[in-house]
């Protein structure tokens, strides 16, 4: 055994044994909430616009009422003593006072099924966002999800770098409104990197580019592996959104005798391995050929 | 249009026979609200371009744009949402269901994508039994098979191309996706997902008989793809368990694509692939049918309140089993190889099995400290049936010697594990470790191993309603296991950027500030950077580096204003060899590319409400800019070409995009409202590889092209619409 996998055998190890073998550091649970209820229509007394648009909202229907009967208390928590208090803020929890981990448990008690399954332990959640950040139970702006506000936008209050790529010359269709984010990340969490909902990049992308599945009689490797190895799909100023123009792009991994490993400057600015598609002009089957001749991807 | 109007009524009958339904409750009151825009438009056109209308419609004319009814009655709800109707880019949606029950979505969505207005061609195309066929005029290929040598052949081909007709090309993806769920129980929830989408059109494609015979056909597009998902979630308290199937079909009615030759009418047994006036036509396998299915089972259980142990194994295959064509269209070819005219077996038996296991470990270890720790692995193994050819064809002209069809397979593999420390208020440090590999074979072949360990530290940080700050650094290292060992080129160290050792770095800083609780501003940078150490030639290394600044400012009025700026810098550093016949172990065939693409995007926009309630104007402004330039090295003394690299003259690509809208909204009455506005779009492409593009190169660049061409466009729009809400 190598001495990195020891070592991660010890790490792992060590954590199941605090875990296993040390339950007194485990903190026990919070106690489930204590004091009475006091019922919506309490609530409706001082906060009646509130209770209107929340009975209104999705969270107001019968979907909510199969999971709990005690309607705005079910999230703010009993509310009795507050009432009875005249309104003291002190005698409720006040979510806005709760920690990231507290406001999403709050919502997890209904959703943590479907795709938000995987959120505890989910980059967002480890990066300390709660549910809040991006929805809104009483004022959402958006007309699906109760988001506080439309996709793309909310993504690109914190993913500045891909804002601005959206505005590129070849890009998927998202300015135009027939994409989002959500398309192909999950921000709830997955098992896959960058939150792609797929267990790979590359399936992601054969949802909508079905014709590259293949497999085809000659694989061409990176393509096969990973889609990103060649393009951007965020936007990028090259054609087909690919990470650098061709022919370089290409020498970046082919450099045989004679062509690919020409230097292609300005003397050869016309020259069919640089103009118009380049490699492609010829190598048209790139990600795939099934023709028993398509070796090099030329048929 | 037909079948539009089919979809229309399917949609018609179904919104009627519900609302029935709703209707027909008793008790509770009936909720209908809605909205419709419709109007004018009018479009002024400075410079035309296919870019302009990429992904949309935007129509002269009376418009459609949305009708949205909703209408709800306790616990059942109806909702029609429909905009741009009757246009390419239409999207019509009907949902409905009953809250806590059931429910039902039915999408149908229309997608343009256009790629040149100008395209010409002298190809005419018929189809055939799956068979797409471009043919020239017999005096075309005739004349040109008869001219005295290369030079006079092209310079006639020329005179015919000026008679290039017109060609659309651009293709349309129609999408129907029916989505249904249904809980019989809170904890039990069944889906039904089935997607059909088709695609049809042209789009410019290579399609060439040697070096210097390039040729571009439109690539006839007859896709149909068929999307089917069961699934059942059951989640209680303890966990979620869900468990489904899916299955997806890609069939393609075009296999085969088969065009005429310019330069020949009938084989040539003296050709030359070089100039690509050997076979008389050209034969290419087009994208072949294909599917997959897979099963899945995904589970999160909760054994403690702050712990989660998440899973999922999915098993799936990927089949394609098309004919597979002979080697080649060319007849002369059989004297090198008697069977060159079939196929060196009937089908292509490709397969490959997928498995895919996630497990993750996510717990709070004491107050405060959280551990997520987990395994991924992706294992993609082709089980395509090698094949051994006597030769192959190269671009249908001549012969080449035996080759192997070795089914390509890798492993992924990853361990990680992070630990999540939360101190002070609302703030936590993140330390994470990953190890990850990718096992490569090709056949029987062990393409080696790359293997990458990655640590990297996060803090993020919400102290106070006015201050956010996130931070966090990545280190990794990446070793390929036939460093050296396997040479991909003989005389030089040449590496593939996919597989090779690397180095790499990140950073991302991210501060939020509210100084006044109507006053947001932000700040981003980034940095990246891979270095690959051990690649004297190939990608040797790239970095990229990014800062933005937004701005949103809200006035008591409700008016809002805001400003965004973003920089970006991609950088590649390449070097490579030039060789001849046979490999260059001479140094001063080297040469290098800088590649640079420099970004800068700002805008700014203003929603003002003029009279509360009354008039809103809204304004923005976009600018985007990209500069892609290189610079290219090479030492004097060359053995092949010029002594020195000659860098180009202008930048190798640049586009800007501007936009400037404007909407002045009147709400006449509490239902009714009426809103003018006119925009303008500006996009300029330069690019020293498309912008003298034309269709006939022969003589320039030896090609024949489309002519596909993406030019700059400004574009102005004017229009009015009328909006009434219910």
């Amino acid at each position: 055994m190598s001495k990195r996998k020891f070592l991660l055998l010890i790490s792992f190890f060590f954590a199941s044994a605090i875990l296993l073998f040390f339950p007194f550091l485990l903190t026990p649970g919070k106690a489930s909430a204590q004091g009475e209820y006091a019922g919506i229509e309490q609530c409706a007394m001082c906060h009646e616009d509130l209770v209107k648009s929340f009975k209104d909202s999705i969270h107001g229907k019968k979907g909510f009422e199969l999971r709990s009967d005690k309607a705005c208390e079910t999230c703010h928590g009993p509310a009795l003593a507050h009432v009875e208090a005249g309104g003291d803020k002190t005698k409720i929890k006040s979510v806005k006072a709760l920690s990231s981990e507290e406001k999403s448990d709050i919502c997890l008690q209904c959703h943590e099924r479907g795709r938000q399954m995987l959120w505890n332990g989910g980059v967002h959640e480890s990066r300390g966002l709660s549910c809040l950040t991006c929805h809104s139970v009483h004022n959402p702006k958006a007309e699906k999800s109760q988001l506080i506000s439309k996709e793309p936008e909310l993504c690109f209050n914190c993913h500045k770098k891909n804002k601005a790529q959206i505005l590129r010359a070849s890009h998927h269709p998202i300015r135009e409104g027939k994409m989002n984010c959500s398309d192909c990340h999950n921000p709830h969490g997955t098992q896959t990197e960058k939150l792609i909902s797929a267990n790979s990049i590359t399936e992601k992308c054969y949802e909508c580019h079905t014709e590259k599945r293949g497999p085809f009689l000659w694989e061409h490797v990176p393509v096969r592996e990973d889609c990103s190895n060649c393009h951007d799909p965020h936007g990028s100023n090259h054609q087909k959104m690919l990470n650098a123009k061709m022919p370089f792009l290409c020498q970046r991994c082919h450099s045989d005798t004679r062509h690919p490993g020409t230097i292609y400057d300005q003397t050869q600015i016309v020259s069919n391995r640089l103009f118009n598609r380049s490699c492609t002009n010829c190598h048209s089957t790139i990600h795939g050929s099934n023709h028993p001749s398509g070796k090099t991807f030329l048929r | 249009m037909r079948k539009t109007i089919s979809i229309l009524s399917i949609f018609l009958m179904t919104f009627v026979l519900f609302t029935i339904a709703i209707l027909a409750e008793e008790k509770d009151e009936t909720k209908v609200t809605g909205k419709i825009v419709s109007g004018a438009q009018d479009i002024k056109v400075d410079a035309k371009s296919s870019k302009f209308f990429e992904y949309r419609d935007v129509p002269m004319g009376f418009t459609f744009g949305v009708f949205n009814v909703s209408i709800e009655k306790g616990n059942r709800y109806l909702n029609f949402n429909l905009s741009n109707l009757r246009q390419k880019d239409g999207r019509y949606n009907l949902n409905f269901g009953e809250y806590g029950k059931f429910d039902v979505n039915f999408l149908w969505d229309k997608t343009p994508h256009r790629f040149s207005f100008d395209g010409k061609t002298l190809y005419v195309g018929r189809e055939e039994g799956g068979v797409y066929f471009y043919n020239l005029s017999d005096q075309v290929q005739l004349s040109a098979q008869s001219a005295q040598n290369i030079t006079e052949t092209r310079k006639l081909i020329s005179n015919f191309l000026t008679g290039a007709h017109e060609i659309g090309l651009e293709l349309i993806r129609n999408k129907g996706v029916l989505d249904i769920k249904f809980s019989p129980s809170v904890p039990l929830t069944l889906r039904v997902n089935a997607k059909r989408e088709t695609r049809n059109g042209t789009r410019p494609f290579g399609a060439s008989f040697g070096f210097n015979h390039v040729v571009e056909v439109p690539e006839p597009i007859d896709y149909k793809t068929t999307n089917l998902d069961f699934n059942a979630e059951y989640s209680k308290k303890w966990g979620t368990i869900l468990a489904g199937f899916s299955y997806s079909n890609f069939e393609n009615n075009l296999q085969t694509l088969v065009w005429d030759n310019p330069f020949r009418l009938t084989d040539n047994p003296a050709g030359s692939y070089i100039n690509g006036d050997s076979s008389a036509f050209g034969r290419l396998a087009l994208s072949p049918s294909n599917s997959a299915n897979q099963f899945y089972f995904k589970g999160s259980f909760k054994p403690l309140k702050n712990t989660r142990i998440n899973g999922s194994i999915s098993f799936g295959t990927f089949n394609q089993d098309e004919k597979l064509l002979p080697y080649t269209i060319n007849t002369v070819l059989t004297t090198y190889y008697s069977g060159a005219l079939s196929s060196p077996r009937d089908t292509a038996k490709a397969k490959a099995d997928i498995t895919s296991i996630d497990l993750t470990l996510n717990t709070r270890i004491i107050k405060n400290l959280y551990l997520n720790a987990g395994f991924n692995s992706y294992d993609f193994k082709n089980k395509t049936e090698e094949l051994n050819l006597p030769g192959y064809t190269r671009f249908d002209q001549a012969w080449e010697p035996a080759v192997s069809v070795e089914p390509y397979s890798f492993k992924r593999s990853k361990y990680y594990g992070d630990l999540t420390f939360n101190f002070l208020k609302s703030t936590s440090l993140k330390f994470g470790f990953s190890s990850s590999s990718i096992e490569r074979e090709l056949g029987e072949e062990d393409e080696g191993k790359t293997e990458e360990t990655l640590y990297h530290a996060s803090i993020d940080s919400n102290p106070t309603d006015w201050l956010l700050l996130r931070l966090s650094y990545l280190n990794s290292s990446r070793e390929w296991s036939l460093d050296d060992v396997k040479k991909i080129y003989p005389t030089f160290n040449f590496k593939r950027y996919h597989e090779a050792s690397r180095d790499r770095e990140g950073l991302n800083l991210l501060v939020s500030i509210s100084p006044l609780s109507n006053l947001d501003l932000s700040a981003s940078y980034m940095q990246g950077k891979d270095d690959y150490k051990k690649s004297d030639y190939g990608l040797r290394n790239q970095d990229f580096s990014n800062y933005s600044f937004d701005l949103s400012y809200s006035l008591k009025n409700g008016s809002s204003f805001y400003a965004f700026y973003s920089n970006e810098v991609y950088k590649g550093n390449q070097r490579s060899r030039q060789s001849g016949a046979t490999y260059s172990t001479d140094p001063r065939d080297d040469w290098s590319a800088e590649l640079k693409d420099k970004i800068d995007s700002y805008g700014a926009g203003i929603n003002a409400v003029v009279k509360k309630d009354k008039i809103n104007l809204d304004l923005s402004y976009i600018y985007s800019k990209a500069d892609g330039t290189s610079f290219l090295e090479s030492p004097p003394g060359r053995t092949a070409g010029p002594d020195l690299a000659v860098n180009f003259t202008k930048k190798i690509d640049a586009t800007t995009l501007q936009s400037i809208r404007a909407k002045l909204l009147w709400k006449i009455q509490p239902r009714v409202a009426m809103a003018i506005g006119y925009w303008y779009e500006q996009y300029d492409l330069e690019d020293i590889t498309r912008n003298d593009l034309k269709v006939d190169m022969l003589l320039t660049g030896m090609a024949i092209y489309l002519g596909a061409l993406e030019p700059s466009y400004k574009y102005h729009v004017g229009f009015v619409k009328f909006i009434y809400s219910f």
